[in-house]
């Protein structure tokens, strides 16, 4: 495999508990909100450095082979398909990572916005109203790809 | 008394001045009052009621204070009101009691104050006419109200209005429908002053024993004792039987009420079912809906990888290129070439020369190939994008089909939420819980009867005892008295208190008995009347109980009223409260009072109906029918046509204002009117 593992991946640590939310309401893992908003980050073209803040939410280990190869192809089509850029395995998750903090943003404005309370610590969900959250993010993702194939 | 007219000026529905007139043929006694729920049928009884004792109320208004109960036009209150002027309402009554007119006027003021309606009496004026012509005029309410209820005594007064609501109470066998008879018999034998002595012969009796007790010594003493103990108990047992007759009656009363409501829910059963299917579904698609939610769970993560389908193509396309051109992996390994570059010979093993053309492009093709770890790389890539690349159109699949079928869930389960609204409307009010609950309730209800039966027939036969250990003491203790010889004054008048009252007690118990004879062989008179011939062969009469309860028995003198239908039920009901206001009028043959029936027809049959209209002419010297389209159709009135008796028809009707209108109208014209409606 290309990637040994051993990498801890981080977000904005305001994202602590929506990330830890998240994963129990509408996803199975951490590693899957992360590839989820670096896949919205990267297709809006939008990447956003972590600041001071950020905090190691998971190890690399988790990372499915599909989800990595995406991420290595996210950084080799940048690279203009270069692959020597792909050897730095921590370069590539640094990259995603800043696609994915954007992409947290991007996921916040446009859908997250009701079902979350913001609290001093950062968004929380509002768990009296995400019942049918794992359908709204689903459906939104689908439309989503739907926009990236049209 | 034969009414001539009553004149009804701001009173309830009544807006003006209005007035029905009864004319004086003796044969042509019927007068119908047609009109809606609400029109004010009622309100003609009210008035005559108001006119003759200043009564607001009837006894049906008993749940309602007499505050909120309003005799003055509300239309013409709010309209006057508005000007600060008091609205006057009367009632006149022009009749004919013992061939002696008379012509009584009572009125009321009313005010309309911040949203209030506040009526208050305003006065009462009776004229009489003596033989020769001459008029006096009396306006002491006292006295007034002594020369009406020298007329008709106010305590009977309400027997002359059937309503539907005291028909149907007198047709349930309940401590209501006893204590409505009982109260009745008392009241038309005026006996309230005899039950007064009766109490109070009870009372000193009472006193005196326990004088005597005081004094007693011995044998007697202890005698005495035990004969106060004995009454105690016997009232004890009397009250237990009384509050276990209770008990019984609200459970049966209760098992009655659970009947017509599992009735309602035969009527609505497939409703329920249909309700209940729907709640199943409903909880059903809620439950489907979370598997799909938890399937979603498990896709997400994996959908998103579809936004990344135009990058994961566009890489695997380039390295897929470089592939197909040999780039990777490449045909000769680096190490290779890097091993001629060293021994500057070729692999045909021609020596190379250093700036050579063939060392520069030994050096281009060196250039080209990427090293093993990138090389690698490159190929995991391309091997993971392809499998990614397969699984594409499975993940968009799935989640197409996840989302559909939320979708759908959604929508039916807005459409059971719909219908089962429409099924709440349909069912009516959450009372109507469902029938296996009722059922439980019922068969609680019915053991809990049984129960109270069984206790009730310990507590009677305890009682018997008691009343036989009473005899045993009394006699007990006379023996005593006689062989001690005591005969002191107060013994001699504890014995003359206790003849008393036992002779009270016979007078009450005879003139009661004969009462309840007398009554019920007239309501027996009165049923014959009024039952289909069928009916009349299979019963026989009606009797009034000791306990005052009513029994209908069969031509065997069996009882037979628990097995007689709703309709005979309803006759037997009009039956007796005939027979109640006849022994109001004295027990004569011909009712001389009005008798007014309110929608009396409900329950009965065409022939019970016929018969109705057929025979209560002939019992009184005016009968009053109000009456709806429904009670009142054209089979109905043809057949009262055909009687002869139908006097005048009036119709009530319904103004813009909200106010009624009495119309009258000839009887042909009436006919045509209901006719026509039916």
């Amino acid at each position: 495999m290309y990637l040994s593992g051993g990498i801890r991946v981080r977000t904005e640590g305001r994202y602590k508990q929506l990330y830890n939310d998240l994963k129990n309401f509408v996803f199975l893992d951490m590693h899957e909100i992360f590839f989820t908003c670096a896949a919205i980050g990267y297709r809006s073209g939008k990447r956003i450095p972590l600041g001071k803040s950020a905090e190691d939410r998971f190890w690399s280990d988790t990372i499915t082979p599909h989800e990595f190869a995406m991420f290595y192809a996210m950084v080799a089509e940048l690279e203009g398909m270069s692959c020597q850029s792909l050897m730095d395995a921590k370069s590539v998750i640094e990259v995603v990572e800043e696609y994915a903090n954007a992409g947290m943003e991007i996921l916040l404005e446009e859908l997250l916005g009701e079902y979350v309370i913001e609290t001093e610590s950062g968004p929380v969900l509002d768990k009296a109203s995400c019942d049918e959250l794992p359908k709204i993010i689903l459906a939104h993702i689908y439309d989503r790809s739907l926009s990236e194939t049209n | 008394m034969i009414i001539q007219s009553i004149q009804l000026e701001n009173f309830r529905q009544f807006r003006g001045k209005q007035q029905i007139e009864f004319d004086s043929h003796k044969n042509k006694n019927v007068i119908v009052i047609f009109g809606e729920n609400g029109r004010g049928k009622t309100g003609i009884f009210r008035a005559l009621m108001f006119c003759l004792y200043g009564e607001k109320k009837l006894s049906q208004d008993a749940s309602v204070q007499e505050s909120e109960l309003y005799l003055v036009n509300t239309q013409e209150l709010q309209e006057k009101s508005s000007q600060g002027i008091p609205v006057e309402s009367c009632v006149t009554l022009d009749f004919l009691h013992e061939k002696q007119k008379y012509k009584l006027r009572r009125s009321l003021l009313g005010i309309l104050e911040d949203g209030k309606v506040i009526q208050q009496s305003n006065g009462v004026k009776l004229t009489l006419w003596d033989d020769e012509g001459n008029s006096s005029t009396e306006k002491d309410p006292k006295i007034v109200s002594q020369y009406i209820e020298n007329i008709l005594d106010s305590a009977l007064r309400e027997y002359f209005l059937f309503d539907g609501e005291k028909i149907e109470r007198l047709t349930r066998a309940s401590t209501e429908q006893r204590r409505e008879i009982s109260n009745a018999i008392r009241k038309l034998l005026n006996i309230d002053t005899l039950e007064k002595v009766m109490g109070a012969t009870e009372r000193l009796k009472k006193y005196l024993n326990r004088e005597l007790e005081k004094r007693a010594t011995g044998e007697r003493a202890e005698v005495m004792k035990l004969q106060r103990l004995n009454e105690e108990e016997i009232e004890g047992k009397k009250n237990g039987v009384e509050s276990l007759r209770g008990e019984l009656e609200f459970a049966r009363l209760e098992k009655v009420d659970v009947d017509k409501k599992l009735e309602q829910i035969r009527e609505i059963q497939d409703l329920l079912d249909k309700r209940n299917n729907l709640e199943e579904r409903r909880s059903n698609i809620e439950e489907e809906k979370n598997d799909i939610l938890r399937g979603m769970k498990e896709r997400t993560g994996q959908t998103a990888l579809l936004l990344l389908q135009s990058t994961a193509n566009n890489v695997f396309n380039s390295i897929d290129r470089r592939k197909q051109a040999h780039e990777i992996p490449s045909d000769i390994r680096r190490d290779l070439i890097d091993r001629l570059l060293n021994e500057m010979q070729c692999i045909c093993g021609r020596h190379i020369k250093q700036g050579s053309e063939a060392y520069a492009r030994i050096i281009e093709w060196r250039n080209r190939i990427p090293d093993n770890a990138t090389e690698d790389l490159t190929l995991n890539l391309w091997r993971d994008l392809s499998s990614a690349r397969d699984r594409f159109e499975s993940i968009e699949e799935n989640a197409v089909q996840s989302l559909t079928k939320f979708g759908s869930l959604k929508n039916e389960q807005r459409e059971v939420e719909r219908e089962l609204e429409r099924l709440r409307e349909k069912i009516g009010s959450s009372e109507r819980a469902d029938a296996t609950k009722l059922d439980a309730h019922r068969l609680a209800i019915e053991n809990k009867i049984g129960k109270i039966e069984y206790e009730l027939t310990v507590t009677k036969q305890k009682l018997d005892a008691l009343y036989d250990g009473k005899e045993r003491l009394a006699a007990r203790r006379k023996r005593i008295e006689d062989q001690e010889g005591i005969r002191d004054e107060l013994t001699r008048r504890v014995e003359l208190v206790e003849q008393s009252h036992d002779a009270l007690l016979k007078i009450h118990n005879d003139f009661t008995a004969e009462s309840r004879v007398s009554l019920g062989d007239d309501a027996t008179r009165y049923f014959m009347d009024l039952l289909d011939d069928e009916s009349r062969r299979n019963l026989k009469s009606i009797c009034v109980e000791e306990d005052y309860s009513i029994q209908v028995h069969d031509r065997l003198d069996k009882p037979f009223l628990a097995n007689i239908s709703a309709g005979q039920r309803q006759i037997m009901s009009i039956a007796f409260i005939a027979a109640l206001a006849k022994a109001a009028c004295g027990g004569v043959e011909l009712l001389e009072m009005p008798l007014f029936m309110d929608t009396p027809f409900g329950r009965l049959s065409h022939e019970h109906r016929k018969n109705l209209v057929q025979q209560v002419p002939h019992w009184c010297t005016q009968w009053i029918l109000l009456a709806t389209d429904t009670e009142f159709g054209e089979f109905e009135a043809k057949e009262l046509a055909a009687t002869g008796t139908w006097q005048s028809f009036y119709i009530l009707h319904a103004e813009e204002d909200g106010s009624t209108n009495i119309h009258k109208t000839t009887v042909e014209d009436g006919l045509g009117y209901i006719c026509q409606r039916g």
